[in-house]
Parts: structure tokens; C-alpha cells; sequence
């Protein structure tokens, strides 16, 4: 292998271990706080009525993410599962902002907590050019294994 | 590399679940913080209220009542004025019990 695969095969392990670290420990903090969890989503605008099933729905999205970027065999879906993920969450982030952001609960926990609703959009966006850049390291990673002689 | 594929996402989740554990206030901690008397306006009506420091910010603290079916956010007060609002984070802060009323 060269140095150049062995950077990108780098590359890739270093994106799924901040991804893994993000989402479990996101998981387990709203599980957690997760009467507090409940109740924010509950008054968060669009999201009225739904807090009893996000609270549940999130984490487990979140850790059953984390476990396909855990297998080599499903990392490829894992990181497009966590693309979705994150395009959702950014998404919902950008159209609330600029309306409710004087009312809009934060729903950061943990180390995040102090995090303003723009500073969290921008931490999405980093992570979703990351988990982009892991996409086509995936792909690249791919295309090496085919290539080399069984 | 076989190895190394299995166990950096493994202590990625190791050291997920250890940050999650080391950032959970214990009761202890709770029990020391300073608890503020603060003052909320529900139905035009001010009540006193015991809450946590707010996390600072550039927002209205926000508290809302762990038994209220409805969760509304209601705004702090330093004082029983509208002109002195609380110095927040705009995260709600949860207070165990019903909303007061009079």
C-alpha cells in the first residue's frame, strides 16, 4: 500500500472516530437528560407534539448510526445515513434560526451546552463537509481494494 | 489494519460513553450549586421562583415547569419587572413541580 492509501485509509478512520464520538456521546447525554429532551422538542417550532417520539427516535438514529460505521461492511451506508442526518439536522437549524431565535429552546447537551444556535449551525456544516470528505475516502478505499489481487 | 479498523471505532464509543459520564453533574454537585430566587410572570401574576444560575448568554433565561401538559417556556426575572429580565442562554431550564398560580 502506499503512503498516499495509507493517508486516505488514515483519513477515513479519523472521520468515523469523530463521528462515532459525536453521535454516542450525543446519544447518551439525551438519554440521559431525557425528560429535558422531551420537553424542549415539545415547544421547539414544527416540532409541537412530536417530543415524546423524537426522544426516542434521535438516539436511537444517532447510536444505530455509530454501529454502522462500527462494521467495515456497512461503513459506506453509515456515512451516508450520517449525511442524511446531519443535512436533517442542519436543515431544521437554518429555517428555524432567523424566525425563532429569541425563543427557539437549545437543545444542546453535555459539552455543547454553551453553544449558541448559529455556533451549533456551523459546527453541523463542519461536520457535514467532513462526513462528505469520508464519503469519497469510502469510495476511494473502495476502488483500492478491488484493484489490489486477492 | 484489520485490527486497527475494529479498534479505533470501538474507542471512539469507549471514549463517547466516558465523556458523556464525566460531563453528568452528580447530585453532589447539584446539591452545592447556588440556587437563585428569581421571579416568573404567569398569568399576569409574578411568583418566586428557585432556580439554578442560568447559563450565561446573550438571551432572556427560559424556565419551564416539569409538571405543565403544556411546557410553555416562561421568561425570568431579576426582580417583579418586565425591564429586568434574567441574563440566559435562551435554553429552558427545568423546575420540578407545577406552574405556580395564585
Amino acid at each position: 500500500m502506499t503512503t498516499r492509501n495509507t493517508l486516505r485509509a488514515a483519513g477515513l478512520e479519523i472521520i468515523k472516530f469523530l463521528i462515532i464520538a459525536l453521535f454516542v456521546y450525543t446519544a447518551i447525554t439525551k438519554v440521559r437528560d431525557f425528560e429535558i429532551f422531551r420537553l424542549q422538542l415539545d415547544q421547539s417550532p414544527m416540532l409541537e407534539g412530536l417530543g415524546d417520539l423524537l426522544a426516542i427516535v434521535i438516539p436511537v438514529a444517532l447510536l444505530a448510526t455509530a454501529i454502522l460505521l462500527l462494521l467495515d461492511t456497512s461503513q459506506k451506508f453509515g456515512l451516508n445515513v450520517t449525511l442524511g442526518l446531519l443535512s436533517l439536522f442542519t436543515a431544521y437549524i437554518a429555517i428555524v434560526l432567523p424566525f425563532f431565535s429569541s425563543s427557539l429552546p437549545c437543545t444542546c447537551s453535555g459539552v455543547f451546552e454553551g453553544m449558541s444556535w448559529m455556533q451549533h449551525l456551523w459546527f453541523n456544516i463542519g461536520f457535514i463537509v467532513l462526513t462528505t470528505i469520508g464519503i469519497l475516502l469510502a469510495k476511494s478505499d473502495e476502488k483500492i481494494l478491488q484493484l489490489q489481487p486477492p | 489494519m484489520k485490527l486497527t479498523k475494529i479498534f479505533i471505532p470501538m474507542l471512539a464509543m469507549v471514549f463517547a460513553i466516558g465523556m458523556a459520564f464525566a460531563t453528568e453533574k452528580t447530585n453532589a454537585d447539584t446539591a452545592t450549586e447556588d440556587y437563585a430566587t428569581k421571579y416568573v410572570l404567569v398569568d399576569s401574576t409574578w411568583h418566586t421562583i428557585e432556580v439554578e444560575e442560568c447559563i450565561p448568554g446573550s438571551e432572556q433565561c427560559m424556565v419551564i415547569f416539569s409538571e405543565d401538559p403544556t411546557a410553555t417556556p416562561y421568561g425570568v426575572y431579576n426582580s417583579r419587572s418586565l425591564n429586568d429580565p434574567t441574563a440566559g442562554s435562551g435554553q429552558a431550564v427545568l423546575i420540578e413541580g407545577p406552574v405556580p398560580s395564585n
